[in-house]
């Protein structure tokens, strides 16, 4: 357990180091980065360098940003002449919302369509393989496209832009971002929920069980997808940390104000402050989901120590 | 004993490149046809488009699709059907460009940790691990925001967002081949490190390369895509199915959903046969 913590703090502060540091790899003078090549008076472009801390060695720069960023303080933007943490907060919601909207269908659908598919063979399994291959070959933004095509232009029941505002609303409009997001992990966690109770079902303690009489529900409860749980774990933890990333794309498909799409409009007015800040969190974000994953081994699968030791 | 001799010693190379049709089966072999049409499509673009994908015609834009215009117009009266076509080239170059860089700084990286062990080894790990930590549009978007946007940062982005999978499996595989009495009995004889892993490991490992590889080459295309529809990848006016996607929305709101829906058609069969392929070597290879 502690050694994973360490990891965790190590792969932190080595991911940070990179993100904070990348803007010293661009071409240019760092100052340039920051203002983005604007012209600007002597005066303002000392502020700026003094306010930026330029005027202090790299290491230490790095370092108040770290310390600063812990404590939500992510300095000031560029663009907006304001404090990051208060342009950032208000879009964080949607952006949550959102992923946690998307790894819920996931975990849901994704294991029910794999667990369907397994223990009912023929025709159903086989239509279930293949729309779950093809799907886990479709991209966020063609899903975005093709359900904004038939719910919004065809049928009229969603709507196509905007987050919207109450649980109602926000339901309404982040349904299709959602299930755009969610596609291809969907069709993934289906596909591994099949091959690994598939696995199972071959086993010889499944025999043994249903031989024994045991009622099929039990069967396919106790001894299928209690043994299943550690590979469905896996792939379902990778792809929801992998929503993280996805929302980025998928935020500007829809015109939502989260994160992900701050990001870009961020990356697009060179507000670098801005670009660090949510990279840092949503890269953050990753790795902590990865450790919770690698955390719930433990606690699926007796047999696992929390120590690990093994290379993953 | 000579090194040929000693070279029969080695387990049989598993020849999928040369003989994969009939244990491809017919996804794989449909996913192959379908890989070499797309290059075909993209290496013959100029000759099999009917009409200059970037002449403009602003009396008809959105035409509906005809035997002149198979798929219409877009807004500026541009041929899609055209553009389709032509687009295959960037689309397919991108992610073409970010495999080749994986495999070339990848491999050799798998194999120096495969073969020192030790300190290398522990270091290129940590480094890889780091790596990981990055989702890789994430990561791309990074480069992006500071080296400015456009396919070349992307390409170089991607590759290195991308290139810790392979070399993490390829590093596995290089392990167990090295473990192998074969190779002992090599480097007994007294021949390079470098020489055992080109003329014996690389030939050994080349299906399971090439089959990550084409897994991969879905996934970047994926990346690629989202980053060109993003506004930060290869830049409009160039025909590209991941820019098309994002110019036709606007017209798809207004009811023209040609351009988007037949881009993203696009991707999604060129992503199917590519990691279709890919998953077919890795089972066969088993």
């Amino acid at each position: 357990m502690a050694r994973r913590l360490a990891a965790l703090a190590a792969t932190l502060l080595a991911t940070s180091f990179i993100i904070y540091g990348a803007v010293y790899l661009a071409p240019g003078s760092p100052l340039t980065a920051v203002t983005g090549g604007r012209p600007l008076p002597p005066a303002t472009l000392h502020a700026i360098s003094h306010e930026y801390g330029f005027d202090k060695p790299f290491i230490v720069r790095y370092w108040d940003w770290l310390t600063g960023a812990i404590h939500g303080d992510f300095g000031r933007s560029v663009v907006f002449r304001q404090d990051v943490s208060s342009l950032i907060t208000p879009r964080i919601g949607t952006t949550v919302f959102l992923i946690a909207y998307a790894a819920l269908l996931i975990l849901l659908i994704g294991v029910a369509l794999g667990l369907v598919s397994a223990l009912r063979k023929g025709h159903l399994d086989t239509a279930i393989l293949t729309v779950t291959s093809v799907g886990t070959a479709v991209p966020a933004i063609v899903a975005a496209i093709v359900l904004i095509w038939i719910f919004t232009l065809q049928l009229g029941w969603l709507p196509a832009l905007g987050s919207g505002s109450g649980l109602a609303g926000q339901l309404r409009h982040l349904t299709m971002p959602a299930i755009a997001l969610a596609l291809a992990g969907t069709a993934y966690v289906a596909r591994l929920t099949r091959a690994a109770a598939n696995e199972e079902l071959r086993r010889e303690h499944v025999a043994t069980a249903r031989s024994r009489g045991i009622p099929e529900r039990y069967v396919v409860q106790r001894h299928v997808l209690r043994n299943a749980l550690v590979p469905i774990t896996t792939a379902a933890g990778l792809t929801i940390a992998g929503l993280i990333a996805g929302t980025v794309v998928v935020e500007n498909a829809f015109a939502l104000n989260g994160l992900g799409s701050f990001l870009v409009q961020a990356v697009g007015q060179k507000d670098v402050p801005v670009v660090q800040a949510i990279c840092l969190i949503l890269v953050t974000a990753f790795i902590v989901v990865n450790t919770v994953v690698d955390l719930l081994y433990a606690v699926i699968d007796p047999r696992i120590g929390f120590g690990g030791g093994d290379d993953r | 004993m000579s090194e040929a001799v000693l070279a029969q010693t080695q387990p049989a190379r598993r020849r999928t490149i040369g003989f994969p049709v009939a244990r491809l089966g017919w996804v794989g072999m449909a996913s192959a046809v379908v890989i070499v049409l797309l290059a075909l499509m993209a290496v013959f673009a100029p000759l099999i488009a009917p009409m200059d994908p970037n002449a403009i015609d602003l009396l008809h834009p959105f035409a509906p699709p005809t035997s002149q215009h198979l798929l219409g117009t877009d807004d500026t009266g541009r041929d899609i059907f055209s553009r389709l076509i032509i687009g295959s080239r960037t689309s397919l170059l991108g992610p073409l460009l970010v495999v080749l860089l994986e495999v070339l700084v990848g491999v050799p990286i798998a194999l120096a940790a495969a073969w020192r062990g030790g300190f290398v080894d522990g270091l290129i790990s940590r480094v890889l691990d780091v790596l990981f930590a990055f989702p890789g549009i994430l990561l791309a978007i990074l480069v992006i925001s500071l080296f400015g946007a456009g396919l070349k940062s992307a390409v170089v982005a991607l590759a290195i967002a991308h290139m810790p999978y392979l070399a993490r499996i390829t590093r596995g595989a290089a392990l167990r081949e090295r473990r192998m009495p074969y190779v002992e009995a090599l480097e007994v004889q007294g021949f390079s490190a470098f020489r055992i892993s080109a003329r014996h490991l690389v030939p050994n490992l080349l299906p399971l390369i090439v089959a990550q590889a084409s897994v991969s080459f879905g996934y970047v295309m994926i990346d690629l895509a989202g980053l060109s529809y993003l506004g930060l990848g290869v830049q409009p006016p160039t025909a590209d199915w991941g820019v098309m996607i994002s110019a036709g929305q606007q017209a798809l709101l207004g009811g023209h959903p040609q351009q988007s829906l037949s881009a993203g058609a696009m991707i999604v069969i060129a992503v199917c046969a590519f990691t279709l392929f890919g998953e077919r070597l890795i089972d066969q290879d088993r």
